[in-house]
């Protein structure tokens, strides 16, 4: 199954908050996603969930109250560093449990910032907010980052492999701007929800598909490059390429726009392409069109692509592996056909059952009770447990671990892990 | 390196396929033109404003009386066939003072805004992009150049640095930006926040290129027709100080300096008034019609409209 795939994307622990005068909002709470070679990951939950805010921090382009503040975000890492750095990270935390709690306390005022991987100055956490997340049993990542740090002095600067995984070279998060502007639109590429806001209006397509090839491939002769254009534009099925090149963003239908839109995130043929809701803006006839063109454009340039939306229907229809997102965590990983017949955790379980179905008569849509509750608050148990049905006591007070409940297929529910942890709650 | 190895002709050849090509720079200033010259306010404002500059600058070779040429038999005569103006107050002949003043008044504006947009347009534009603690700063100085009235602030200027026509220019500059910038900054800031920023973002690019190549040229509409209006500002500010002593001196003559000196004859002799007055506002209109016309050319939402 997956096992023998490369990963593109590894995504462990992210989080991404926002500081706030009224307080933090947590935003993303502890991410965790693998993106393989050639694959289709839809990212599913309601508004609000994190799900764009998950491809934002990916692409590092959080907004300006919003912090990384843990986590990493592997990119194309090769298998044998991969595999060093898991090692690499095991050491680190079975010496980061063995310290005592007054240890581990210095450890995390030491090392651990408000924000990890920022270009800004970092602000030292202040005892009350170390105490707050005392005492985790997880190491923090930046007293990982540290004594990964300290690690690489032991390795030879022969050993590039061992090296790079414990410096964690391929992670974003260690990445300055300059880099991660290489990385934008060249190795990982965004389509964004609403393609006729996201064109500048100002300008010929020809002139900003231009813009974004030469950018990054150094081409600057205007024939090669008007070529190249007229490729991109025949490639998302615009029937009049010469056209279009002329026109501007406003002269063009929803459905013309995005294909321009697609055509300027492929232009560059990038290993991992995220859309962000791109068909919400178009109407369901266009629909069907731009996700098939989006399909067969990723199938034949071998990207892999993460696909955000709330469209159920969509996800079924184009992606292999779907990620279920409740209240900035991830609550089900699953292929498929897996998640649509076999789904685990409760909020899933509604959302399909929220799903019309058609042909059937219903006089009521079902819908999942309550809120979304405050990402304000940190709540120390699940996120879903004033909502479900099913909620126990131990909900309320403990994070439910992800358990691989059958091969491939994660979640994030005690009913699930009630055997597991018990002993540690 | 290629192309000196060419012949002449196929060097011209090559031009010519690559002024046709489809995107890019090029295609956008032969739109521009094309568009430009089926704009009736852009045909209109242009020609008064090429016919002024032609003025301008033929005024040494024109077959005009000598402007400073004093004739203390023809002072205060109306317009007749010698001076189609008629004469002021000295004998000195009205037309030949309207393109001589025409030479100053026009430099004055032009260079003026254009020192203005400069300053306003970077630091209005880093303001609003950046943000924070850049736009606090560059705020703060606006708002201290706003508070105070441009002319007043102009007028201490050039008495400061002593009267000349560059201190006036300068003068009127330094005055003058906070105008540009703070507009500048506003639209940027809303600029800044649309999904195509972010967009461009996304693919990759830097700071600089989209404040250049997205924010500003969506910022431009605003400020052409307040540069417009702007260099119209510059000739009366100009006129104002030279009527205050501390602009253009005596005997060169500026318009806004003649309109000053007119004013009080309007009664027995208003030609001496009114004929500079007229050129400033044949200027003035001229340039705004450039403005207003430049604006709808420029916005490639308006490019099917006929005017």
């Amino acid at each position: 199954m997956t096992s023998g795939r490369r990963p593109i994307l590894e995504i462990v622990g992210l989080r991404t908050q926002f500081f706030l005068h009224e307080g933090t909002v947590t935003a993303l709470d502890g991410i965790d996603l693998m993106v393989y070679e050639k694959e289709f990951v839809g990212i599913v939950g309601e508004t609000g969930c994190g799900k764009s805010m998950t491809a934002f921090s990916i692409l590092r382009l959080v907004p300006s109250p919003g912090k990384i503040t843990a986590g990493y975000i592997f990119f194309m890492e090769p298998g044998e560093v991969r595999q060093r750095r898991m090692q690499l990270e095991t050491e680190a935390k079975e010496w980061y449990k063995g310290q005592p709690l007054a240890e581990k306390k210095k450890l995390v005022a030491a090392h651990e910032f408000r924000d990890t991987g920022s270009g800004k100055k970092a602000k030292k956490m202040t005892p009350v907010e170390i105490d707050k997340i005392m005492p985790p049993e997880q190491a923090p990542t930046g007293v990982m980052r540290s004594y990964l740090a300290d690690r690489a002095k032991t390795i030879p600067v022969t050993d590039k492999v061992g090296r790079d995984a414990a410096l964690c070279s391929y992670d974003f998060l260690t990445k300055t701007f300059d880099q991660m502007r290489g990385v934008r639109g060249r190795s990982v590429s965004m389509i964004f929800q609403d393609p006729s806001t996201a064109l500048d209006p100002v300008f010929t397509v020809a002139y900003q598909l231009g813009e974004v090839i030469s950018l990054h491939q150094n081409l600057y002769d205007r024939a090669a490059l008007d070529k190249k254009i007229e490729q991109m534009l025949q490639l998302v099925r615009i029937a009049a390429p010469k056209n279009v090149m002329r026109q501007y963003p406003h002269e063009l239908s929803g459905g013309m726009k995005q294909r321009v839109m697609i055509a300027l995130a492929i232009s560059c043929s990038p290993a991992l392409l995220i859309a962000d809701e791109p068909t919400t803006a178009l109407d369901v006839t266009i629909q069907a069109q731009i996700l098939n063109l989006l399909r067969d454009l990723v199938r034949k340039t071998g990207s892999s692509m993460m696909l955000i939306t709330h469209n159920l229907g969509v996800v079924a229809e184009v992606c292999d592996r779907i990620c279920v997102m409740y209240a900035g965590r991830i609550v089900e990983d699953a292929e498929t056909f897996e998640l649509f017949a076999n789904p685990r955790h409760p909020y899933t379980e509604g959302l399909l059952a929220a799903f019309p179905k058609l042909g059937e008569r219903k006089d009521d849509l079902s819908v999942i009770r309550g809120t979304v509750p405050n990402l304000m608050k940190p709540f120390p148990g699940c996120a879903f447990v004033d909502r479900c049905d099913k909620a126990m006591e131990v909900c309320r007070k403990m994070r439910p671990s992800r358990v691989e409940v059958s091969p491939g297929h994660f979640v994030s529910c005690h009913l699930w892990t009630r055997g597991e942890d018990s002993d540690v709650g | 390196m290629n192309q000196a190895r060419l012949s002449p002709r196929k060097r011209l050849n090559d031009t010519l396929t690559q002024w046709k090509m489809i995107g890019g720079f090029r295609q956008s200033v032969a739109d521009f033109i094309e568009r430009g010259s089926r704009n009736m306010m852009v045909v209109i404002g242009s020609t008064i404003i090429v016919t002024l500059i032609a003025f301008a600058l033929l005024a040494p070779v024109l077959p005009i009386i000598d402007p400073t040429l004093q004739n203390p038999y023809e002072e205060g005569k109306g317009p007749s066939e010698n001076h189609w103006f008629g004469t002021d107050t000295l004998g000195r002949d009205v037309f030949s003072r309207v393109i001589w003043g025409s030479r100053i008044s026009l430099l004055v504006g032009t260079v003026a805004v254009l020192f203005s947009l400069l300053i306003g347009t970077s630091l209005g534009l880093t303001a609003g992009y950046f943000g924070g603690k850049i736009d606090y700063l560059i705020s703060g100085t606006i708002d201290l150049f706003w508070t105070f009235p441009a002319f007043l602030l102009a007028l201490a200027l050039a008495a400061a640095l002593g009267p000349s026509l560059s201190n006036v220019m300068l003068a009127i500059s330094v005055s003058y930006w906070a105008g540009f910038a703070r507009l500048v900054r506003g639209q940027a800031l809303t600029v800044r926040e649309r999904l195509f920023v972010e967009a461009s973002r996304a693919l990759g690019a830097r700071n600089s290129r989209i404040m250049f190549t997205h924010v500003l040229p969506n910022c431009l509409a605003p400020l052409i027709v307040w540069a417009s209006i702007g260099v119209a500002d510059a000739i009366t500010i100009e006129s104002s100080l030279s009527f205050l002593g501390v602009g253009t001196q005596p005997p060169a003559a500026s318009w806004g300096y003649m309109l000053y000196r007119g004013k009080t004859y309007i009664g027995e002799a208003p030609w001496i008034a009114a004929f500079p007055g007229i050129a400033i506002l044949v200027a003035i209109l001229g340039f705004n019609l450039l403005g207003d016309g430049l604006r709808d050319v420029l916005d490639p939402r308006l490019k099917g409209l006929r005017r």
